[in-house]
Formats: structure tokens, sequence, C-alpha cells
């Protein structure tokens, strides 16, 4: 059955069931002595909910805040691209921040409708989102987001460094736009039919690598995908059993193209047995083409007092269909030929399917007023099954492939816990998870051609963790997990681990709060060849001082020392001498917020930022400092100036820093 | 904690040896007693008492029942006018709609309280901020039960930590204070607990939370999802990543394995990192060097042989994915050059 008739099935079965339940509906108010029934039956029609508007008469038709302005962007120094990577924030007219609600004068037609957005006028980041509901009849929700991905980050193995070449040779100037609208439908309480549809697409250019045997070339890469989401499904209420199916489809195409029309030197700068090899025309297309089909089933019920349960199984069958081309011109060898040649082409074509199903079942019990069970089981099946043809043309010489790729992946968990209410400010638990799992994969080609290699997946892990909340002003929260395993896919996957987490927050006085979050975590691997030892840190304090609600005077600060140790042995790959693999991150991170508005209908001021200094494998210090003034012109206008500064150096990296100040002024709206 | 004696760290068992000690695991078996155990409590369940689905307060509210009596919101908003005011904005000002609950919406969360309102007595109604986690939950999820986000909520690690609804959910305000849509204020209150998360977000690379571009339930489902750590999904069952990554999604006909059995989080730090395309490493080479190194073979795990010989002393090598283009899978070469 395809994906359209999968979703006509779904519309059709949605269709009926709304019906039915519109019919339902009617006896329910012609039988009000019916109302001994289960809170659903007593409710009230939809007609009397929807007759409520949740806007009060008295609220202005709109409100919200709005803030246009102009943003001038200083001289950036240090590297333009490392700048337009990290924040490429550019300088022009902007609607800086729109995010207003609507009120229905008629009070039929909504009870909220919000629309947002942020980044308009040339911003690489813009946003909308447009959110309209009427109780009880409908909620309909459209997003859309537009985002540069920038990446002209010069790269530390560079290797046209040398000639003073700094252009990373993977870069990529693309927009990424995605939307999305999902329209609820509630005929009724008990059914809730509702349609989605999502789109995600990028297109723009890149450099990109074509690698042949011998040498590689940086070349021009353009790069165009796209992904429709269908998706149709209806949520059924009745007498404390709910259950969600849904049906959904997706189409994917993905038509990048990479290419080369001069004389392109490559990374190579020395002959090969004497023949300099270049690269002069070069054409790779890519021609995709995928579908998937998908389908939830969702269930979340009380049966009785003393139980919860839910259970969840979501199927997809994603599958990709490929036709590549390949024409290059320019000096080439084969290196297991030692044959030189001027022209080649190639043409593959490919398929792969991959169903994957995942199940999963949760239930709380409650046997005691003090004691809760908690168990749940989950597990997760893949297999990816491909096949391709290459057919090559290098000069005089033709080659034909059969390929075929297998990944197949299981993946287990159970896990129990126990709850007590030791008193009524203190809850403690424990308990025991068990991950188990299997996985086969293509091996490396030095093997052999088509041979797979498989690894097991075996961990049990302890838990425990407690809630105390001595008095209303004081909250901790701990947890921890202790796990030791004799199985792990990767060599630096987790295996022997532990991990502490630990959270407070004391209400000093009730403008006053300071929380606290620690959290560590080790993870070893002492297994022969391995050795793998990896260690995390992390612990942070903030403080919020909002007197009399922040009418005058806030303050939040925020303090976060992080830390990172990895270290694990490997083979280089050239001498196979055994190396180790070190990486450290000690990070300091802040954050201050102060606002401060001296007098009554006087200005806001605002000052701050955060920094972020790091020291390690790749010692970083990045600091965004912001001053921010807003003078009152009126009961509902205000003149809006902001200072901010970005600041970047990486003192190994020294090429990759940058400066950068903005200025933006502009008026805020308000409502 | 340990684990069972054929779980002993280092342990190299051979094939069959393996094979035994998995197939011996206790779990498992385990696994299906407690499953059976389980259809039998909910087989019990349905079959001792009927089914009930009603609001945490509504057994005493039946008409004609002998429970505590209600005060009626006109009574309420007498000595609390300014959370009245602020309630009739509130989403929650619908209850008063329901049937049974006309003028009486305060009391379908807070209970009884006529004698709160003779008293005056903090204790003599109920405080959702100041009961245990699991009553403030059975109140809300009373109602609201039935939201699609609310299926993997026994999973979720709000919900295993006795994070309770009101945390983030201002009941008596505005729809805007009820559910933080809005980026920028979400990402505030996220940030208010999970503060270490957000000074991730200040490095220099990471997603475009800082910008006010995407919020945190972009990715996460606060209210627990069935994967790690609260993932949203789409299409389905696929990691949420691909919901605008959607190029690295095949199947490709040549899968990096480590994309689909270790996830993005594998490589990439999503919140943030002071190394360029949020990897986990300074340099590309230790990035892939430390999965693919032959010495690793004995242990069991994928991936162990090196992809090749290559000299990386030499800059043409160090940045691997110079020449592995396709390092998130190919559709047209094994070795993912193309």
């Amino acid at each position: 059955m395809n994906i359209l008739t999968r979703f006509g099935w779904v519309l059709i079965l949605g269709s009926g069931l709304c019906l039915a339940q519109t019919e339902q509906a009617k006896p329910a108010e012609a039988k009000p002595e019916q109302q001994a029934a289960p809170v659903e039956a007593k409710a009230e029609t939809p007609e009397a909910a929807a007759a409520q508007p949740l806007v009060p008469s008295d609220e202005a038709p709109v409100t919200g805040a709005m803030e246009v302005g102009y943003r001038w962007l200083g001289d950036v120094g240090g590297n333009f691209n490392a700048y337009r990577s990290v924040v490429d924030l550019g300088e022009g007219v902007r609607v800086l921040n729109l995010d207003t609600r609507l009120a229905d004068p008629s009070g039929k037609l909504w009870d909220r409708f919000t629309l947002r957005g942020g980044g308009w006028g040339g911003d690489p980041y813009n946003t909308a989102h447009l959110g309209v509901e009427r109780n009880r009849v409908y909620r309909l929700n459209l997003d859309y987001r537009n985002l540069v991905y920038l990446n002209y980050l010069p790269s530390f193995a560079n290797p046209t460094i040398d000639r003073g070449v700094f252009v990373n040779q993977r870069s990529m100037d693309v927009q990424r736009r995605f939307s999305d609208v999902q329209l609820d439908l509630m005929p009724g309480r008990v059914l809730t039919p509702y349609l989605a549809f999502t789109r995600d697409s990028g297109f723009g250019r890149g450099i990109t690598g074509f690698v042949s045997d011998g040498n590689e070339y940086p070349v021009a890469n353009d790069l165009r995908d796209q992904t429709n989401h269908y998706r149709g499904g209806v949520r059924l209420d009745w007498r404390g059993w709910n259950l969600t199916l849904e049906q959904g489809g997706t189409t994917f195409k993905d038509d990048q193209r990479v290419f080369n029309s001069a004389p392109n030197q490559g990374n190579r700068t020395q002959p090969l047995l004497g023949q300099q090899l270049f690269l002069r025309d070069l054409l790779q297309a890519y021609g995709v083409r995928g579908d998937s089909i998908y389908s939830r089933g969702l269930l979340a019920a009380s049966p009785a007092a003393w139980i919860d349960l839910n259970a969840q199984f979501l199927f997809s069958q994603p599958s990709s269909d490929t036709n590549y081309f390949e024409a290059k011109s320019g000096q080439f060898v084969l290196l297991n030929q030692l044959l030189f040649y001027d022209r080649g082409t190639g043409t593959l074509s490919s398929s792969a399917k991959q169903p994957h199903s995942a199940a999963g079942f949760n239930v709380e019990l409650r046997p005691h007023a003090r004691i809760r069970i908690r168990e749940s089981w989950f597990t997760d099946r893949m297999r990816n099954a491909t096949r391709a043809q290459l057919v090559e043309q290098l000069a005089l010489t033709g080659f034909t492939s059969a390929l075929t790729d297998r990944l197949a992946v299981n993946f287990s968990q159970q896990q129990t816990e126990l709850l007590v209410d030791v008193t009524k400010r203190l809850t403690m638990w424990g308990g025991h998870r068990y991950l188990w799992g299997d996985s086969q994969v293509r091996a490396p080609l030095v093997q052999r051609p088509n041979a797979f290699e498989s690894a097991e997946l075996r961990r049990h892990s302890g838990l425990a963790g407690a809630r105390f909340r001595p008095w209303q002003k004081w909250m901790l929260n701990a947890d921890a997990e202790i796990a030791r395993g004799d199985r792990t896919y990767f060599r630096t996957g987790l295996l022997n681990y532990q991990k502490v987490n630990l959270r407070t927050r004391y209400d000093v006085t009730s403008s006053l709060s300071v929380s606290a979050v620690a959290a560590v975590m080790d993870n070893e691997n002492p297994t022969p060849g391995v050795q793998y030892s990896f260690s995390s840190h992390d612990a942070g304090v903030s403080v919020a001082f909002l007197p009399k609600g922040g009418e005058k005077v806030s303050l939040l600060v925020d303090y976060n020392r992080t830390g990172i140790y990895s270290d694990i042995g490997f083979i280089a790959p050239f001498n196979g001498q055994q190396e180790r693999s070190l990486y450290r991150d000690n990070a300091h991170t802040g954050t201050v917020l102060a606002d401060v508005r001296p007098w009554k209908a006087g200005p806001w001021i605002t000052a701050g930022g955060s920094y972020f200094l790091s020291s390690g494998s790749r010692p970083t210090r990045y600091y965004q400092p912001i001053g921010r003034v807003a003078l009152p012109l009126g009961k509902y206008a205000f003149w809006v100036g902001e200072w901010r500064w970005y600041g970047s150096s990486q003192p190994f990296y020294l090429f990759e820093g940058f400066r950068a100040h903005q200025f933006t002024t502009g008026l805020r709206l308000t409502r | 904690m340990a684990g069972p004696p054929s779980a002993t760290p280092g342990t190299k068992l051979p094939p069959q040896g393996r094979h035994r000690a998995a197939t011996r695991s206790p779990a498992p078996g385990g696994t299906a007693a407690v499953f059976l155990g389980l259809i039998f409590a909910v087989s019990a369940a349905l079959l001792a008492q009927p089914a009930n689905s009603e609001p945490a307060n509504s057994s005493s509210q039946k008409q004609g029942s002998s429970g505590p009596a209600y005060a009626g919101s006109e009574t309420c908003t007498a000595c609390h006018e300014d959370i009245s005011q602020s309630f009739v904005k509130s989403p929650h000002a619908r209850i008063a709609g329901r049937k049974g609950w006309e003028e009486r919406a305060c009391e379908a969360c807070h209970g009884p309280a006529a004698a709160h309102a003779e008293s005056g007595a903090a204790e003599d109604v109920k405080n959702p901020l100041k009961l245990a986690v699991k009553d403030t939950d059975a109140i809300c999820m009373g109602c609201h039960r039935n939201e699609q986000t609310a299926v993997g909520r026994l999973r979720a690690g709000h919900f295993r930590n006795e994070v309770a609804c009101t945390s983030c959910h201002t009941v008596h305000k505005t729809q805007e204070d009820l559910v933080a849509r809005a980026p920028a204020r979400q990402n505030k209150q996220c940030a208010s607990c999970h503060s270490q998360v957000w000074a991730q977000f200040q490095r220099p690379h990471a997603h475009r939370l800082r910008e006010g571009a995407m919020k945190c339930t972009d990715c996460h489902n606060p209210h627990g999802g069935f994967l790690s750590p609260s993932m949203r999904t789409v299409s389905a069952n696929e990691p949420n990543c691909f919901r605008c990554h959607g190029d690295k999604r095949g199947p490709f006909t040549f899968e990096h394995a480590a994309m689909r059995m270790e996830s993005c989080a594998g490589c990439h730090e999503p919140h943030g990192s002071a190394n360029p395309r949020m990897l986990t490493r300074h340099e590309v080479r230790f990035q892939c060097m430390e999965c693919h190194s032959n010495i690793g073979t004995a242990s069991g795990t994928v991936g162990g042989l090196p992809p090749a010989f290559h000299d990386t002393r030499n800059p043409r090598y160090r940045n691997c994915t110079i020449c592995h283009v396709k390092v998130h899978g190919s559709h047209v070469n094994r070795a993912l050059l193309r």
C-alpha cells in the first residue's frame, strides 16, 4: 500500500470517527439524566465550551510587543569568515522581534491568536510562528524558520596552508528552510483528528573534495535537498484510555552537484612517478530520491487509581534510490594497476531500504500510598539492506562492480525502579537497568570486500536517587547511576561508568534565590588495547535577585565550571606505533544580566553579557558583552539603543579570531 | 553496582562463550516474568474496577456525595482577588465551562475549600505547589493525560527526578505563562534549572538558541520520549536531528554505522563546543582515529581497523573529512569518498 493510499485511509477513518462522534454527542445533550457517567460524558458540549472566550472582553484587540530597528556592524577585526561562521549578524533595517496576540472581537473565531517572529529584513535567522486556537473546536500552528548555515572556518589540517591558502576545503554557505503546519480538530471530547505537513529544505554553495588516487582537489559544490513529511492521525480519549494512531510518509530528493572547469593542481604538489596529477573538468551529479512510510501507535491509560501505563509502537521504512553520474578529465592514476589516464566516466545506480521498528511499554504501580514501582521495557530494531551497480570507464579500460551492504542494529532495555516516600518531604528511589543488543556492520576495506563485522552491547546499571524538600524554600534532588558492562559497540562507547547529578535551590527571600548544580561522570573501558578513560565534571551556581518582582532592579548571575578529560590509545596508521589521543577542556562560563530602572517611567538600563574561557586542547576566549537602554517615549513606545561586542580568540588557531561591534537603534512598541 | 560474573570488565570470551553468557543472562527472563506480571496486574485492574478518568477532585464532587463542602469561586475571589483576575486570562478558566465545575473552577485543582474559607488556614486547602510531586501531578493528569506529548512521561527525566508539572507551568496566568512557547522565554525557563546546558550554548559553535532562532523543545520533549534524553523523534522513530538536517537522514547505500548506533552525539556536541562544527574533539583525525584503530578489534567493537595507511603527520591526511566528504553516509562510495 503506498503512502497516499495509507494517508487516504487515515483521512477517511478520521472523518468517519468525527462524524460518529458528532452523532454521539447529540444523545448526551438530550439526556442530561445520564450524568452519572464519567466526566467525559458529562462534559459540556463543544458549542457550550466554545462559547467561552478566554480573552476578557476588556482586553485590547492587539497586545504584545514589536521591535523594529537598524543595526550597524562595526569593522570586523580578525577573520571575517570566522565571524560569519559563528555570529553572522549583518547591518540594515530589521524586524528584531515580534510577539503579538490578537483578540477576536466576535469571540467566535478564536480564543488565542499568537503571531511571533524575529530576524526579518536580512538576518541569517528568520523565524515566524502563527498559533490560532478555538477552545474545543480547532488548533492551528504554523512555524517557519530560515537559517543560514555558513562555515568557512579555516582548517587546522589545511593542506594548502604553506601556499598561503586559508580557505577550508570543506566549506559551505547554505540556507536551511523549515516550515511546519499542524491542524488539530476537536469535534468532541473523545476524538481529536489532526493533519500535519513539514518541509525541510537546504540549498546553497560550498567547497568539497574530489578524491582520485594520489591526489584530492578542492572543487565547487552545489547543494540542494528537500524532505517533505505528511502525517495524519487521530487521538482518542475514552474513559481514561488515551490512544493515538498516526500514519505518515516522507518524500526526499537530493540533487547535489560537484563541478570544476579550470586546471586544478589539488593538494599534491610533487609529481607521482614523474607525472603531475591534475584535474581539468569535473562533473558529479547526484540524483537521490527517497520515500518512507511510518506508523505510530501510542497508548496512555490509568485503568485504576493505583496504576498508570503507557505503550508505544513505532515503525518506519525509509528507502532511497540513487542515480549518480561522474565525468572527469585531467591527469589521473589508478594506483593498483599503475595506470595513468586522462579522462573517465562513472555511473552508479543503487538502492537502500531500511525497515525500522521500535516498541516500548512503561507502567507505574502504586501498591501502597508511599510506594511506587516503575517498570519499563523498550526495544529498537533496524536493518539496512542495500545494493549498487557501478560502471566505470577510465580511458580505454572499463570496470563493472556489483556492491552490497548491510547494517543491522538491535537494542533493548529493561528497567525497574522502586520509589518510596520515606516522609512527606523525602522521596528515595533505586532500581536496575539492563541494556543489551547486537549489531552487524560493513567491515573496513582492508579486511576483504563485502566482509562484515559484528559487536554486542551488554550493560547492567544500578540506579539511585532522592528528592528532599525539608521546607518550602529548599529543594535538593540527587540521582546516581553505576554501570558495569562487558560488551560495547564502539571503543569510545559507555561501558563501566558512574555518574552523579545534584541539584539544589534555595529561596533565601521572596526576591532572592540561589540554585546550584553539580554533575560528575566517569567512563572506563579497560580492555587491553583500548584503555579508554573519560571523565567530565560540571558545577554551576545561579543567583536571581528580583526585588518586588524585578520592578526596578533585577540581577541574574550564572557561573559554570566544566572539565572534560579523555584519554584513549590508538595506532598511528602510517607506522603502527601506539599513540594516545588526549583531549582536555577546562572551561569557565559566566553570564550576568542586570536590569535597572532608576525611577518610575524612566529608562530601562540593561548591562551584562557572557564569557567563555577555556584551556586544554583548544583554548578559547569568547566574550559577548551587551549594553542596552530603553527610553519610554509614551505609554506604549520605547526608543531602544543596544551595543554588543563579540570577541573570539583561540591561541592555537590565531587565524580564527575575530572581534566585532554591533550597534542597534530602534523602536519597541508594546501594548 | 557490580555486574554479573560474565560481565567482568575486560573479560574476553570466545564467541561461543559470549553467546552462552548472553543466553544465560537473567535479565531477559526477568523481563518476561515482569511483563507477564504486569499483564495480569493490568487485567486485574480492569476487571476489578470500572474505568476512572475523572479529575483528581471529582470523586467528592458528584452530586449528592457526602464529601467536604465547596466554597465556590466567588468566595475564593474575595480573598485572592489578584489570582482570580489573572486566572480569568488563563486557559484553565475553561474549567468553569465544564458541567459540575461552574462557579467552582478554583476547587477543581485545590479541592473543596469551604473549610478553608471558614478557617482561613492554609492546611485546610490543597496547594499543589506544596503537595508531594506525585499528588500535584495526579491533579494535572486528571485532565491532561490525553496529550500526545505525555505518552513518554513514565520514561521522562523530569518525571523520574520528581519534577512536578507546576515547576514549569504557571497555572493561574496567561497562555504564555502557562506554556512558554516564545523561544527566548522558553530557553530562559529551561536554563533556570539546566544552567550548565545554557552555559554550553555560550560557546562559539552552537545551535542558534542564543539568537532566538531555536528553542529547547525543538529537540527535546520535556514530557518524555522513547529516546534519551527526552529527545523528540521525527518520522515516528528517527532522531529529531533529521527534522532539520534531512540531507543526513538516508538511508544511505553505504552507511556510517556510528550515525545509526551512537546517534549524532557520538561525534557532535549539539549544545555547543569550542571546536568547529560542534565536534567533540579539537582535531578531526582524533575524532576518527579514536574509533578506527586496529588495536580495538580484540575488544569486539566495530570500526576497529584503520580505514587506510595514510601518513597523518602530513597535513594532507590530518583532516580525514577533506577526502571522506560523505562522512555521514554515502549513496555512492563504500569508503565515503563521494
